[in-house]
């Protein structure tokens, strides 16, 4: 009889625990959820900050790259056009979808926001690293991400494209200018992500401050 | 429906929220600037005009950082002087630092980025779009005047129309981002309103008080 309810305790006991963790685990998933759609409210709104950003790039590069071309740059043409075309192509299929009302998932965001900063990389690689005049379609690329992605991936696309744009751009025997030179360009690079970065968060915190006002104002309307 | 945000007070929310952008980009502006130019320096006489400068800026930028932290920023007038203010130091700085070459070659222009972005997401698009013309005139009159090989090398015209060409569509990318918050903003006041109305006219009575 005792090992009867010794059982019976030991299985209501466990299910007790069970229950709790459910009802844990929905409460965790209740307060992050309000943040995910924030997270999200501010992706799908912003995508088309970095859609501009890069017909920015895409126009301004055709223009730069096919006004008069020199024979000896005919391979860096080729491949900086053929790059230039593949993200036009990728940018239209990108806009469609917002026009669309259908915003990218965050990941394809991300994604998409990586193939531009490689390209940008790529064409600097291929038209001198450090000498370089492409390294400024850095900065509109960069602004768009910071403004739209939350913090951690703003983090490292901006630590990741800092290092990777130093292992580009310096040449194997470096001189002390081009390291005071490259100082300079990763300073920049690292401002303009930290202050797009600081304006979104001021952002979402104006509307947070917004919608509590009118929760409040809900409940002390005059009558 | 009246508007629970009337325009001014908007205008004034978003200098109050958004001087910490053009205060963190200054303090950016401050730290490359003294570190390049300690660094490249060559001679013991090229140091203290610039840090001087340099010391003016960070006297400024305490000032304002200050009173943001205290909650009494700063009108309009005072940030667009030290906007103004910013603007000078950087293109002083191409025009006359020399390590690496004045104009073109001088790599100080980078500091424009952070500081035309921080001011288009603060201000509104008429301003943005005035300070920006500004700061790209300033500059390609700087570069042409002290470099005025641009005028006939491809190459350098080609360079000088990517930076300019950068720095617009920084300023034009952060007055977008500006508008598309402020969008934000009224749709959610807006559907408050409409809410309140709905409710309203459902239970044929003012919502209640508490």
């Amino acid at each position: 009889m005792a090992r009867a309810d010794s059982a019976q305790w030991r299985e209501d006991s466990a299910l007790d625990a069970d229950v709790q963790k459910m009802k844990l685990e929905g409460h965790r998933e209740d307060v992050r959820a309000p943040a995910r759609k924030e997270e999200r409210s501010s992706l799908s709104a912003g995508q088309i900050v970095i859609v501009c950003a890069r017909w920015l790039l895409i126009v301004t590069g055709f223009i730069v790259t096919l006004w008069s071309p020199q024979q000896s740059d005919l391979d860096t043409v080729r491949v900086v056009l053929l790059c230039l075309f593949a993200l036009a192509i990728g940018n239209f299929f990108v806009h469609a979808q917002i026009l669309k009302k259908h915003p990218l998932e965050p990941s394809l965001l991300y994604l998409a926001s990586a193939v531009d900063l490689g390209i940008i990389t790529l064409i600097v690689w291929k038209t001198g690293g450090l000498g370089s005049s492409s390294f400024v379609y850095y900065y509109p690329a960069l602004l768009a991400l910071a403004l739209v992605f939350p913090l951690r991936m703003v983090g490292y696309f901006v630590v990741g494209l800092m290092a990777v744009y130093s292992v580009v751009s310096l040449p194997a025997h470096y001189a002390e200018a081009d390291l005071q030179i490259l100082m300079a360009r990763l300073i920049s690079l690292l401002a303009v992500g930290v202050v797009g970065y600081i304006y979104q968060d001021i952002e979402r915190r104006r509307r947070e401050r917004l919608a509590e006002a009118e929760g409040l104002g809900l409940a002390a309307r005059p009558a | 429906m009246q508007r629970s945000f009337p325009m001014n007070q908007e205008v004034r929310e978003d200098l109050f929220f958004g001087q910490v952008a053009i205060i963190v980009a200054r303090w950016f502006l401050i730290a490359a600037g003294v570190i390049l130019v300690l660094w490249s320096a060559d001679k013991i006489d090229q140091i203290p005009v610039p840090i001087a400068l340099m010391i003016v800026l960070t006297a400024m930028n305490f000032y304002l950082h200050g009173r943001y932290l205290v909650e009494r920023p700063v009108n309009a007038g005072l940030v667009y002087l030290t906007s103004g203010i910013d603007l000078l130091i950087v293109t002083a700085m191409v025009a006359v630092w020399g390590s690496w070459g004045v104009g073109m070659q001088n790599p100080f222009f980078v500091l424009l980025y952070p500081t035309i972005l921080a001011f288009g997401l603060v201000f509104p698009p008429r301003i943005t779009l005035l300070y920006s013309a500004l700061t790209i005139v300033v500059y390609a009159t700087v570069v042409m005047v002290m470099d005025p090989s641009v005028l006939w090398t491809l190459s350098e015209q080609k360079q000088l129309f990517q930076r300019i060409v950068t720095l617009a569509g920084a300023a034009g990318l952060a007055t977008f981002y500006w508008r598309i918050e402020r969008g934000r903003r009224r749709t959610s006041e807006t559907a408050h309103e409409t809410l309140l109305k709905d409710v309203e006219a459902l239970t044929r009575r003012p919502v209640p008080v508490g």
